[in-house]
């Protein structure tokens, strides 16, 4: 896994601003021509994440409005996941999908901790779908920002590096410790993400989003699999030997016992 | 040809044949239409029962190969050897029944060959693609000198033969890598694996149920062609099996209850959660009891109870497999998935035509030993070994249940299987009499109905009509049936929305017609109001308060205008004011550029103004942070 780079792009979600307009939910879906909603039965409802929303608003009890998308993982599990690199984590720090390159395995949606990609069961020619921060907009020089943050009527979240959103977080919670709760959502979870949120009430996760970075739990065991392929190979030969030995020397020591047997016989 | 054999071996080809009928039609209708149209995996669940049981089984069910010829060639088992082709033939073709499935799975199956050029080391996945392309091709190498030894290639097959040895290694490093990785491909999804089947050793486990099941494998394999053909089973070689496996099985289920009680999740175990019931089973079939059968001495007595610990083990650790790659998982993910029957039949039919590849090569090569060959040769036709029998020449009677099957999936075949998957179809709740009034007006829409609580009777505008919720979501709508009638063309078009043709169908959506009714749209229109009200003038006819920041809170309420809009004993379309609303405004920008933006685009562009004078954001916004309205917003004043 490749270290994060010094300047991760971020963006900060402030729950106790959003009014729930969905209007980053509209500019997504103008930027990267998502398509229309429509109730799959394969999606929660047409509100919920899917192949043609890749943001969302989750409306929580009393008015708090969560907004729910890829949360660019300091070290993405569904990147580790893809046999063939089709997710991959940029310098930048979004992570961004090639689906020419896609064998659409679906490992990624089985190894992201929070649930998030999403994929076009309708299609024959399916792909995975998800936020890619607008990497490809903003590389190309298209946009400076991401089309949700730049549609955000009010601000409730903002474009910008890592660090430097985590102190605004930082402020924001200080200036207003009862307001706010404090934690930033993002800092650690999953081994830190690019999408941080903080709230006055409690963002309900997925259950079980470690602490830890995922990709260094089947690293544990993929680390092992040259030395366990090569100590496998070499012991098979020395156990087939091994025991090749021992029944030569069984079959030499009953012949030469036959032999004494014989001689014995002879002499008599 | 002569009568093809027993009874029972035609009835369980006929029955093969059958499922690989009704699969073959599913696959087109899947590679034609999506995999949305065929499975029921949702975003939730990606992986469902082709990874779960054709993959995750499959390879499972092909571990006899690799246990088998370790006991022969590593630990020189040569008393083993005449299970030793038959095993390699069930993992050569469970292989490929594994790789058959996983095409249908992966959503963009022509690309499956990007693995080996596009190399992810630290993936799991990524390591299995490897194993599996690599152990296959060293099966099929390991098993060519079969088929070839009865032909002209005599050399090719001597060469092959004697580098039987290198392969059976090779297969048993690369079988011991994959099998765990199997396990590995779980580690990174906690998230979707009960605690009592997650843990860091799942590789480890995996490596031991397979060779587990690599002897279960081999026993009910041999047991069931020996019934079929009947032949008389290699029992005494497999009584030779049952001690391993025993040692094995106890292994296994020391070695995964120490791990749960060492990872302190004990606690699960008592618990009286379905998981921990599930738990208890599946160790009580795939350990317990086999243990307790072997140990017993039962089965050295009786052939029967041979073959039941086999099933016991193979089924027993199946179910493993299938519990850690989505069932434990159920309450965690909270997940409504079951395979749909296009799914099971899929699954059925790669597994069946990889049974009728394997007795198709039976009787036709040397796989069994030359004592149970002959029973072969008689039970089914008199082959001649070394002349190649076309494939045509065994389409037989039970061939002809291909042709059922595949015609009885296409009676089946839902409308999602021809036209691809459609969006969710939700039963319309109610209907409920009312009366209502029709309104006609100038503008759209021109004509439409209002529920009258005051009305009596119908007559005048006042007429009979329903009240739908379309989407069940508690909202009702005032649906007019006298008009929908008319418009289907009166008494005939019943049937369009009373499904009376199909029983199971109470009645049509409105969204089998109305597509557009899930979208999400404006229920309310700014600018409507805004024309309707009077223009720019009019602001102060909703937003009573200037200096205030306008807002859903200081706004008018809509119900202080439209009287009748509130509904009495059903849910508000607009709810009254103070109560939670939940009705989507116009962002500020919206509302703010419909003022005035509009009007001089719609005028530059009559007037062919190349630039538009609003256009441009500079034109208001006289500060570059203006463009993002917050804090000052400092418009320049005409």
């Amino acid at each position: 896994m490749k270290p994060a780079a010094k300047h991760h792009w971020a963006i900060l979600t402030d729950v106790t601003k959003c009014i729930g307009c969905e209007s980053c939910v509209e500019g997504c879906r103008g930027a990267n021509h998502t398509g229309r909603d429509q109730p799959w039965t394969w999606q929660n409802g047409v509100r919920d994440l899917s192949a043609s929303r890749w943001t969302t608003i989750d409306r929580l009890p009393g008015n708090h409005y969560v907004r729910r998308q890829c949360r660019h993982c300091v070290s993405p599990a569904c990147a580790s996941a893809c046999p063939v690199g089709a997710l991959k984590k940029t310098p930048e720090g979004p992570v961004v999908y090639d689906a020419s390159i896609c064998m659409g395995c679906r490992y990624c949606m089985m190894a992201c901790p929070f649930q998030i990609p999403r994929y076009s069961w309708d299609s024959a020619i399916p792909a995975v779908r998800k936020c890619v921060l607008c990497h490809d907009r903003i590389e190309s020089g298209e946009a400076r920002e991401p089309a949700c943050t730049s549609a955000c009527p009010v601000d409730a979240t903002i474009f910008g590096t890592r660090e430097e959103l985590l102190k605004v977080a930082k402020q924001r919670i200080a200036a207003n410790p009862n307001v706010y709760r404090s934690h930033i959502w993002g800092e650690h979870e999953a081994g830190g993400t690019g999408i941080l949120t903080i709230s006055d009430v409690d963002i309900p996760l997925p259950n079980t989003v470690p602490t830890d970075p995922l990709p260094e739990r089947t690293w544990a065991a993929l680390r092992t699999v040259p030395f366990v392929f090569l100590g496998v190979g070499a012991g098979m030969v020395g156990l087939r030997w091994l025991l090749g030995r021992r029944d030569q020397l069984r079959l030499a020591e009953e012949k030469a016992r036959a032999a004494e047997a014989s001689a014995e016989k002879s002499e008599e | 040809m002569n009568d093809q054999g027993s009874t029972r071996l035609r009835v369980a080809k006929g029955a093969l044949w059958f499922f690989v009928g009704v699969a073959a039609v599913v696959a087109v209708a899947r590679f034609l239409a999506g995999l949305g149209a065929v499975t029921n995996l949702t975003d939730r669940t990606p992986w469902g029962l082709w990874i779960g049981f054709d993959v995750m089984g499959g390879v499972a069910l092909a571990a006899g190969g690799f246990v088998i010829a370790a006991t022969v060639y590593v630990f020189r088992g040569e008393r083993f050897r005449p299970l030793l082709r038959p095993a390699v033939l069930t993992a050569f073709l469970g292989y490929m029944a594994v790789a058959v499935g996983l095409l249908f799975d992966i959503g963009r199956p022509w690309n499956i060959w990007r693995p080996m050029f596009f190399w992810q080391h630290h993936s799991a996945l990524f390591e299995v693609a490897w194993c599996v392309m690599l152990y296959l091709t060293v099966l099929a190498l390991e098993f060519a000198p079969v088929p070839l030894e009865s032909s002209r290639f005599h050399r090719l097959t001597k060469a092959l033969k004697s580098a039987t040895l290198p392969l059976v290694i090779l297969g048993i490093m690369l079988s011991t890598l994959h099998q765990s990785s199997l396990g590995t491909l779980f580690l990174i999804a906690p998230a979707r694996v009960h605690p009592l089947w997650y843990t860091p050793i799942l590789p480890v486990l995996f490596l031991i149920t397979a060779v587990g099941l690599g002897m279960g494998m081999v026993i009910v394999e041999s047991k069931v062609t020996a019934w079929l053909y009947r032949r008389k089973a290699e029992d005494e070689i497999l009584n030779n099996l049952t001690k391993p496996l025993a040692v094995t099985l106890l292994l296994y289920g020391a070695v995964r209850l120490i791990d749960l009680l060492v990872r302190g999740q004990g606690g699960f175990l008592f618990d009286g959660s379905w998981e921990s019931t599930l738990f208890w089973f599946e160790m009580l079939i795939s350990a317990g009891l086999p243990t307790l059968l072997i140990l017993g001495g039962f089965t050295a007595r009786s052939g029967r109870a041979l073959f039941f610990v086999g099933l016991l083990v193979v089924f027993g650790f199946v179910l493993h497999r299938i519990n850690v790659g989505g069932v434990s998982g159920i309450g965690l993910t909270d997940t409504g998935y079951f395979p749909s029957w296009e799914e099971v039949a899929t699954s059925l039919g790669v597994v069946s035509a990889a049974t009728l590849a394997f007795l198709f090569i039976i009787e036709r090569f040397h796989v069994y030993e030359p004592g149970t060959e002959e029973v072969l040769a008689e039970a089914e036709v008199t082959v001649d070994r070394v002349r190649y029998l076309p494939p045509m020449a065994t389409l037989r009677s039970s061939t002809m249940l291909f042709v059922i099957g595949a015609s009885l999936a296409f009676a089946l075949l839902p409308d999602g299987l021809v036209f691809g998957a459609r969006p969710e179809k939700t039963p319309v709740a109610g209907p409920r009499r009312v009366l209502a009034e029709l309104v006609s007006q100038d503008r759209p829409p021109h004509r439409f109905m209002k529920l009258d609580l005051d009305a009596e009777r119908v007559g005048g505008d006042i007429h009979e009509a329903l009240l739908l919720d379309g989407n069940r979501n508690g909202e009702f709508a005032v649906f007019d049936h006298d008009a929908h009638a008319k418009r289907r063309g009166g008494a005939a078009a019943c049937a369009d929305c009373h499904h009376l043709n199909r029983p199971s169908d109470r009645e049509t959506s409105c969204f089998e017609c109305h597509r557009d009714q899930y979208l999400e749209t404006d229920i309310f229109r700014h600018q409507r109001h805004v024309e309707s009200l009077g223009g720019n003038g009019a602001c102060a006819e909703c937003h009573t308060d200037l200096n205030a920041t306008r807002t859903r809170k200081n706004v008018t309420h809509c119900t202080e205008c439209h009287r009748d809009m509130v509904g009495i004993g059903l849910k508000a379309l607009i709810p009254p004011p103070g109560k939670d609303s939940d009705f989507h405004a116009p962002s500020y920008t919206d509302a703010m550029h419909g003022l005035c933006k509009k009007c001089h685009d719609e005028e530059d562009e009559k007037a062919g103004v190349t630039i538009p004078t609003l256009g441009l954001c500079g034109t208001c916004h006289t500060e570059p942070a203006d463009l993002r309205p917050r804090r000052s917003r400092t418009v320049k004043e005409d």
